[in-house]
């Protein structure tokens, strides 16, 4: 989720590091080290994790007017060279998707109107939208989306995942309490938690075990 | 939690969901343990700090464990923090682990 200070492409072969004030990719295969530097004073970098294995995912953030502002996606290889870009009016850090041809993106869109959108690469389309306005995590091989959501009380701030495919709320009999910050497993279908001390995790029968 | 030896314990957790009268049995086997503050390499000079665990990932092959480390204590996402990045082999025979040091700032 944004905000994360590192990520692994698939097989560890690349690690993106926030680092300071810049971006570092290091190429454990060629055991070589690369940066990307902050653009500007006013914008913010986020690591968002890896697209198709080796694009490392980052979001070039304008922290200004959010209706007004042009985030920019780009898309860095293991030698920190951009290979590819998008803009999006009222983006905000975009994470990938384990499906590893698609990013989420929480999207402002005026007044209180804010969507997830699912954005296909390369064609960096837009292919589904839902009206959640939480970061999320995509979980079971990108069919469902998890989101902290944060309900005030620190104590009392429910964890929900959401089946991509019809936005049907999953685990509607299981509550997880306090569920920020939390990951979940790429491949797989587990979702973790850290809650203090504890960690906690569902697996996907339990998730959908009311429906 | 913050101590001057970390442990990073692996399990195997093993979900049968066959339509069996063994359905939702789960099998939950230790395979390793590690101190992992003992893979740590200090700067030279460093004072003697403990460490506390940040992060923790897994790389999509099963093949790497990530155990991302804060120098001191894991407080506040507002203080300046020194991290131990450490990537550790899921199996000791292929290979060693290795750390990427980096500071986060707010």
């Amino acid at each position: 989720m944004p905000g994360e200070h590192f990520y692994l492409s698939s097989d560890a072969s690349i690690v993106g590091i926030e680092d300071g004030r810049s971006i570092r990719i290091e190429d454990r295969r060629n055991g070589t080290s690369c940066s990307i530097q902050w653009p500007s004073k006013r914008q913010d970098l986020y690591l968002g994790g890896f697209i198709h294995d080796e694009r490392l995912l980052v979001t070039i953030d304008d922290p200004s007017d959010l209706a007004k502002r042009e985030t920019r996606y780009e898309l860095y290889d293991r030698n920190c060279e951009s290979k590819d870009s998008w803009t999006l009016l009222g983006g905000t850090p975009a994470t990938a998707s384990p499906q590893k041809e698609h990013l989420f993106v929480l999207r402002y869109s005026g007044g209180t109107q804010w969507e997830t959108d699912l954005v296909e690469w390369p064609a960096w389309k837009v292919v589904n939208r839902w009206p959640y306005w939480k970061p999320g995590l995509a979980a079971d091989n990108g069919h469902a989306i998890c989101i902290a959501s944060f309900g005030g009380n620190g104590d009392d701030s429910p964890l929900q995942c959401r089946d991509l495919t019809n936005g049907a709320l999953l685990a509607r009999g299981v509550v997880i309490h306090d569920g920020d910050p939390f990951a979940v497993a790429t491949s797989g279908t587990l979702v973790w938690r850290l809650t203090g001390l504890r960690c906690g995790s569902l697996s996907r029968k339990e998730i959908i075990g009311s429906t | 939690m913050i101590s001057d030896r970390t442990f990073l314990i692996c399990v195997c957790v093993s979900f049968l969901f066959a339509g069996t009268a063994d359905a939702d049995r789960k099998r939950i086997q230790l395979i390793r343990e590690l101190d992992v503050s003992a893979l740590v390499h200090e700067r030279p000079g460093e004072p003697s700090h403990g460490h506390s665990v940040s992060q923790l990932k897994m790389s999509d092959d099963d093949q790497w464990i990530a155990v991302d480390l804060v120098a001191g204590h894991f407080d506040s996402m507002m203080d300046d923090q020194h991290h131990h990045l450490l990537l550790i082999p899921a199996d000791p025979k292929t290979g060693t682990a290795e750390q990427f040091d980096y500071d986060y700032l707010p």
